[in-house]
Parts: structure tokens; C-alpha cells; sequence
């Protein structure tokens, strides 16, 4: 029967193996991609264009600003790539047969509370960034630009489902203990 | 804790060994070793039932209940 826990558990280990690369991969990806954007040229310009500032609005990238702008997205990037980090180590522990165990429970509460806090970051790193750009336009030309999506919503959303989740997982991690405890 | 292990003494009048023991019940030795030390929190009845099957006893004879001594034991009135 496939809820039988030996065959549960080593689907969980099949899937795992696979994840723990898929994780890695992505982690690695995004790292790279966030660092070559901004060393490409015109690849920084063309992002500001389309996802950060209102078509047409004028801004200036120059070192400050460029500096800038690269702390100002690390804070969303580092949060995305710390609940990256903790994807692949909770995988890992899949991998060795570690499911109902308190680093399993502590795993998904932090990528719970990275992609609550997701939203927020992205919200605020991209204001801050539209003023940054535009605090050396003329008056009536400067920009603070904040969007919200649904899509935001929902990340945010699955997120409390995984601090939950990883609540329950650190129950089930003392009632596994205390089950080992009966022979 | 009030209940006592008496699995040593049916080993031992039985002469089998904890490895034996462990091998026919199907647990593992060092589970058999935690059980005669009582340092279990339980024993689910299918594992008392394999013991007691090949020990041929009871569970009266594994089990025991002795009650703890109290606090004031001994005070006289």
C-alpha cells in the first residue's frame, strides 16, 4: 500500500535526492544571475526600465547609484537564497532518513518566514531603489514606485502555511522520539 | 518507577541469552537491554506477547509493581 511508511519514506528520499540538486542549481543560478545583471551593461538599465521605474521616467545610474541599488536588492535576493539554503539542507536531511526531526521543523519555519517576509522586502527594495534613481530629476520628476500583487499575497500566504507546518513537524519530532521510547 | 523489569531473572531461568531473545522477538539487543534496565517509557503488547511466547511466562512473571516509599516513611508519630 503507498502509505505504508516504508514506501512513504523512500518516495520522500527518492524525491529529495533529486530537490536537494534542483535547490542547489537554483540557488547557484539566481547568485550568478543577481551578479551578472549588474555586471553586464545596459542589462542593469533595461531591468530599471521594465520592472522598477514607470515607462519613460528618466534616472541616473552612476557608481553611487549603482552601488546602491546592488545592497538595496541583495535584501530580497539574500532572503530568497537563504530560504534556498534551508530548502536544501531540509532535502538533505530527507536524504539521511532525518524526516521527523527538530532541524526539520526549524528548516521550514525559516523558509516560511523568508517568503513572509518576501513580499515586504521586494515592496521596500524596490521603492527605495525608484528614489534612489530619481532623487537627481528635477522636482515633479522624481519617482517612488510600489507595487503589490497577487501573486505577492499568496507567497506571503504559503508562508505562514510553512512556519505552521514547521511547527507541526517539530511536534511530530517529539512524538516520533517519544514512540522510539516504547520497544 | 514503580514497575520492575523482571526480565533478567526469566532469561536467566530460561538460559537464553539478551542476543537470542532480541533475534527471536525480532527487536533489537540494545532494546532488549534498555527493557531489562526499565528505561523504556512502554511495551506494546505485541512485544510482551513474543516474550512471553519465547520464554514461555507470563507477563505476571516479567512485570512487577512495587510501590515507591513515601516521603514521611519512617517518621514516627
Amino acid at each position: 500500500m503507498d502509505t505504508e511508511p516504508a514506501v512513504l519514506l523512500a518516495r520522500i528520499g527518492r524525491i529529495s535526492i533529486v530537490m536537494e540538486w534542483v535547490t542547489a542549481a537554483l540557488g547557484l543560478g539566481l547568485a550568478s544571475a543577481y551578479v551578472g545583471v549588474w555586471l553586464t551593461p545596459g542589462a542593469v538599465e533595461g531591468l530599471i526600465s521594465r520592472s522598477v521605474l514607470p515607462a519613460g521616467t528618466p534616472f541616473t545610474l552612476d557608481a553611487t547609484t549603482r552601488t546602491a541599488g546592488f545592497v538595496v536588492g541583495l535584501v530580497p535576493t539574500g532572503l530568497v537564497l537563504w530560504g534556498l539554503w534551508n530548502a536544501l539542507m531540509l532535502f538533505r536531511g530527507f536524504c539521511r532518513g532525518a524526516v521527523f526531526a527538530t532541524p526539520a521543523g526549524r528548516r521550514l519555519r525559516r523558509m516560511g518566514i523568508a517568503l513572509l517576509l518576501l513580499p515586504a522586502a521586494s515592496l521596500v527594495a524596490s521603492g527605495v531603489a525608484s528614489v534612489l534613481l530619481t532623487i537627481d530629476n528635477p522636482p515633479g520628476q522624481r519617482a517612488l514606485a510600489l507595487s503589490v500583487s497577487t501573486d505577492q499575497l499568496i507567497i506571503a500566504v504559503i508562508g505562514v502555511l510553512l512556519v505552521t507546518v514547521g511547527w507541526v513537524m517539530a511536534l511530530a519530532a517529539r512524538i516520533d522520539e517519544e514512540n522510539r521510547q516504547f520497544v | 518507577m514503580p514497575i520492575i523489569v523482571n526480565l533478567d531473572v526469566m532469561l536467566a531461568r530460561r538460559k537464553m541469552r539478551s542476543k537470542e531473545l532480541a533475534e527471536r522477538i525480532g527487536i533489537t539487543e540494545q532494546n532488549v537491554s534498555l527493557l531489562k534496565s526499565g528505561k523504556v517509557r512502554g511495551v506494546r503488547f505485541e512485544t510482551l506477547e513474543r516474550i512471553c511466547e519465547a520464554l514461555d511466562c507470563q507477563p505476571g512473571d516479567l512485570l512487577e509493581w512495587r510501590a515507591e516509599p513515601s516521603a514521611d516513611a519512617g517518621l514516627s508519630d
